[in-house]
């Protein structure tokens, strides 16, 4: 999993245009997979989604896919095996009937991730594909590229979205005003050297001052001392969660509709 | 309409294909070349025959499901954001067209005084006379004024569109060929306008049917003729090229003098008749006469036909008493004269020329047209005007022998396909020029396509053809043109031997280098439309007419379709 991180007019994007041939380079080759980006060949083994899923709107998710299919020149059955087996990955089983035009974004970003699965590519290229999604959506996107990964194949991915990028790849490229600025593993490049975490269940007060003591025993400076929070995202995802297996409930947490604002 | 019924050559028209073709190639190729050099230096050539290489190999590695794919797309496209609705138009068109296309007399005069009574009952049926190609007149000319628009836009606009919204890039980035992509959405927007010509075609020739009085109906035939050639025969009865001139502008028809000598003789070709299954020879004429005096007032003016075997000297006039011409009606069934196969004393005239009016009995007293008139399966017929002092005008097509009919509906099949083909070249030609400019200068620019190949092709074709007795074109061309009209010289007037007239001169032969050079890549629009043909109730040989449009269409498909490859294969997609 590679991701390209930049600010917006950075060159992620660009770069993904030259590997597909989108663009031509002012200088230099680009070559995918051992051939030049130009050679649509190469594209027999690239899956590509769009920044936006620039779909044809007039079809539906199974005229878009079997289209797509009939692109890598597959059987009518290859196609329908294949269609079956995408929609049913992306979650789109009760829109396959649906023309994309009715489509909300969530939704076209899945399908527009099948429509990049379809010939079960070995490199898959991602421009943005969590840009402008909920974050339930954008979960569920991450997911289905981890899947990508458990799968075995190469996925390279532009975003601006740092935490997205975190979530999800091995290696990160940094560009910005169209220069390489850092590359390497994610791992690597985020990993601090002179600075160790514990994290340990509920610990008392006198716990607590053993470890200070400890610590300071070994001239180690004890810098933070706190509770960790949980992200937004894992709040966001816990209650909607919990939304779907009680639909009445209005409220969670501690807030009482009064606090909330006047318990409308 | 052009009476010249040419069948055409198939190999001939392949040759000069080729030749345009690859001059055409060839001036691409030495033009991209210099680009390149400019652009890239030295590494410029080396860009260039890459992009052959690969656009060769695009070509020749095209796949049919690809193709079918993209082609079904464009179609799906069409069809969902409701193109086909233009039938629509069409049937509210033809609902509605009946109230101006009746052509109905007053029946308040009609039930007037018997003089009133019986003068708008024959205005009645002229006007019933030319119903039938009225019809047919509104129903081509709707379905190609409303087919045309949308085969340009759908063309010109379709490939642009897909780019703008960046749809296309899901499909180039598919293992899909430039080529493909230009193959298919031809053959997409082809099958929608195929389809929209033919659910129209078929509302048409049912409204038709329904709609042409009773009375007009039997006009609804699809006429086969056989032209002959023409040559005259003075006063003294002395074969000539041209026959008098009476003194009209317009040289098309020459003239015979009544009661003499003067003759014009037609000469038919047989050849592919088939005369053993006839049992009357149809003759329809479309004759003027030339009146030096009133003549018999109410009369029109009289020939008859000789029907001459040369190598025999028999002659056979027909009818025996000479028949009126009926230069003025719209119905053509007036005009025809019905030989019979059997000739005799009763119905015909029959002599041996060259023999005394002593043995003219000699002559036999009934003759077999085929066998006895027709020699090597060639019809000689004079035309004679039995009217003293008055003058029968002739040309080329004035007469025509009549084969048997063929059905209305067979005409109008043939005039389709002339139209499909044609919207199927004007898709190619705005899908090629989608690949390399915007819609609407797409749609500008094969807009002027079209109107240059319909409306300039004949002074284009006039301009390359009309020379005079020394070789040089009639009047000049453009600059010589201009200084003509600027010194008030006329075509004929020979120019005063100066420097400037020679450098006029030396320009315009480039010129018409320059004009044959256009000529070659403007298509000939007219040669699709057949209209003229079906709505005068003549058929035209598919060899004629549907044979030369769809070498034309292939013709143009092919490097369209090459064009349109490098076109969107040098196009950076992504660029703004």
């Amino acid at each position: 999993m590679f991701g390209l991180l930049g600010p917006n007019g950075s060159g992620k994007t660009t770069t993904l245009k030259l590997l597909l041939g989108l663009l031509f380079p002012s200088g230099g080759e680009v070559r995918v997979l051992g051939k030049p980006a130009q050679d649509v060949d190469k594209n027999e083994r690239i899956g590509y989604l769009p920044e936006e899923s620039y779909l044809y709107r007039f079809l539906n998710a199974d005229e878009t896919l079997d289209f797509y299919g009939r692109l890598f020149n597959m059987s009518a059955a290859q196609r329908k095996e294949r269609r079956d087996a995408l929609i049913e990955r992306v979650g789109l089983q009760h829109a396959r009937r649906r023309q994309l035009k009715e489509y909300s974004k969530g939704m076209t970003r899945r399908i527009g991730l099948a429509q990049a699965l379809i010939n079960d590519p070995d490199l898959v290229m991602l421009d943005e594909p969590t840009s402008g999604l909920d974050p339930l959506g954008t979960r569920d996107m991450k997911d289905m590229i981890l899947d990508l990964k458990r799968e075995g194949k190469t996925v390279v991915m532009s975003s601006h979205l740092l935490a997205d990028v975190q979530d999800v790849c091995d290696r990160i490229a940094i560009l910005y005003g169209g220069e390489l600025k850092v590359l390497g593993r994610v791992q690597d490049l985020l990993q601090s050297t002179d600075e160790t975490l514990f994290r340990t269940g509920q610990l008392s007060d006198a716990a607590l001052a053993d470890v200070k003591a400890a610590l300071s025993k070994h001239n180690v400076e004890l810098k933070d001392v706190s509770r960790p929070t949980a992200t937004l995202e894992e709040l966001f995802l816990k209650t909607v969660a919990e939304s779907r297996e009680r639909p009445g409930l209005r409220v969670t947490g501690t807030e009482t509709p009064a606090q909330a604002g006047g318990g409308k | 309409m052009d009476f010249e019924q040419t069948s055409y050559g198939v190999a001939a028209g392949f040759g000069s294909w080729l030749i345009i073709v690859a001059v055409f190639a060839a001036f691409c190729i030495v033009v991209g070349l210099g680009l390149s050099l400019l652009v890239a230096g030295l590494k410029g050539p080396g860009m260039v025959a890459e992009m052959l290489f690969r656009g060769v190999r695009d070509l020749v590695t095209i796949s049919c499901r690809r193709v079918l794919a993209i082609a079904t797309l464009t179609f799906r496209e069409c069809v969902r954001r409701k193109t086909l609705w233009i039938c629509a138009v069409f049937i509210l068109l033809i609902m509605f067209g009946h109230w101006f296309l009746g052509g109905n007399v007053e029946t308040a005069t009609i039930g007037g005084d018997a003089a009133d009574t019986a003068a708008a009952m024959a205005q009645q049926r002229e006007v019933d006379s030319s119903a039938a190609k009225r019809y047919v007149v509104f129903v081509m000319t709707a379905i190609k004024w409303m087919l045309i628009p949308v085969a340009v836009i759908l063309s010109c606009w379709g490939l642009p569109a897909d780019i703008k919204e960046r749809s296309l890039h899901t499909v180039v980035t598919k293992p899909t060929r430039r080529s493909e992509v230009v193959l298919g959405r031809i053959m997409g927007f082809s099958a929608v306008m195929t389809l929209m010509l033919l659910a129209m075609s078929l509302l048409g020739y049912v409204w038709i049917q329904r709609s042409v009085p009773e009375r007009a109906q039997a006009q609804l035939i699809a006429r086969v003729p056989v032209y002959g050639t023409l040559n005259f025969k003075d006063r003294n009865g002395v074969e000539t090229d041209r026959g008098i001139n009476v003194g009209d502008i317009w040289e098309f028809r020459s003239f015979v003098e009544g009661m003499t000598n003067s003759r014009a003789v037609y000469l038919f070709d047989l050849e592919n008749a088939p005369l053993e299954d006839l049992e009357t020879l149809r003759l329809e004429y479309n004759f003027e006469a030339f009146r030096t005096h009133k003549g018999v007032m109410g009369e029109n003016v009289r020939f008859s036909f000789h029907l001459v075997n040369p190598a025999t000297g028999v002659d056979v006039k027909f009818p025996r008493n000479s028949t009126p011409i009926f230069e003025f009606s719209p119905d053509p069934e007036k005009r025809v004269v019905e030989i019979p196969r059997k000739l005799n004393n009763r119905n015909a005239d029959i002599r041996l020329t060259g023999v005394s009016d002593e043995t003219a009995q000699e002559a036999p007293e009934e003759v077999d047209l085929f066998d006895a008139i027709v020699s090597n399966r060639r019809l000689r017929v004079e035309v004679a005007c039995d009217d003293g002092g008055q003058y029968l005008g002739m040309a080329r097509p004035d007469l025509f022998f009549r084969l048997p009919d063929r059905s209305f509906s067979v005409a109008y099949v043939k005039t389709m396909v002339g139209l499909g083909l044609m919207l199927i070249l004007l898709v190619t030609l705005g899908t090629t020029a989608s690949t390399f400019v915007k819609g609407p200068v797409a749609t500008l620019l094969i807009g002027s396509y079209l109107l240059t190949g319909l409306l300039m092709r004949g002074l284009m074709d006039e301009q390359l053809t009309r020379y005079r007795e020394d070789g040089k074109p009639l009047g000049g061309s453009l600059f010589e043109s201009v200084h003509r009209i600027l010194t008030q010289n006329n075509q004929m007037t020979a120019l005063e031997d100066s420097t400037m007239t020679r450098v006029i001169q030396k320009v315009d032969e480039w010129v018409l280098v320059w004009v044959a050079a256009v000529r070659s890549i403007i298509p000939d629009f007219r040669i699709f439309d057949g209209t003229p043909y079906l709505a005068n109730g003549f058929d035209v040989p598919w060899s004629v007419r549907t044979l030369p449009a769809l070498a034309i269409t292939i013709g143009f498909l092919v490097p369209c379709v090459i064009l349109g490859t490098y076109c969107l294969q040098m196009r950076e997609l992504e660029a703004k």
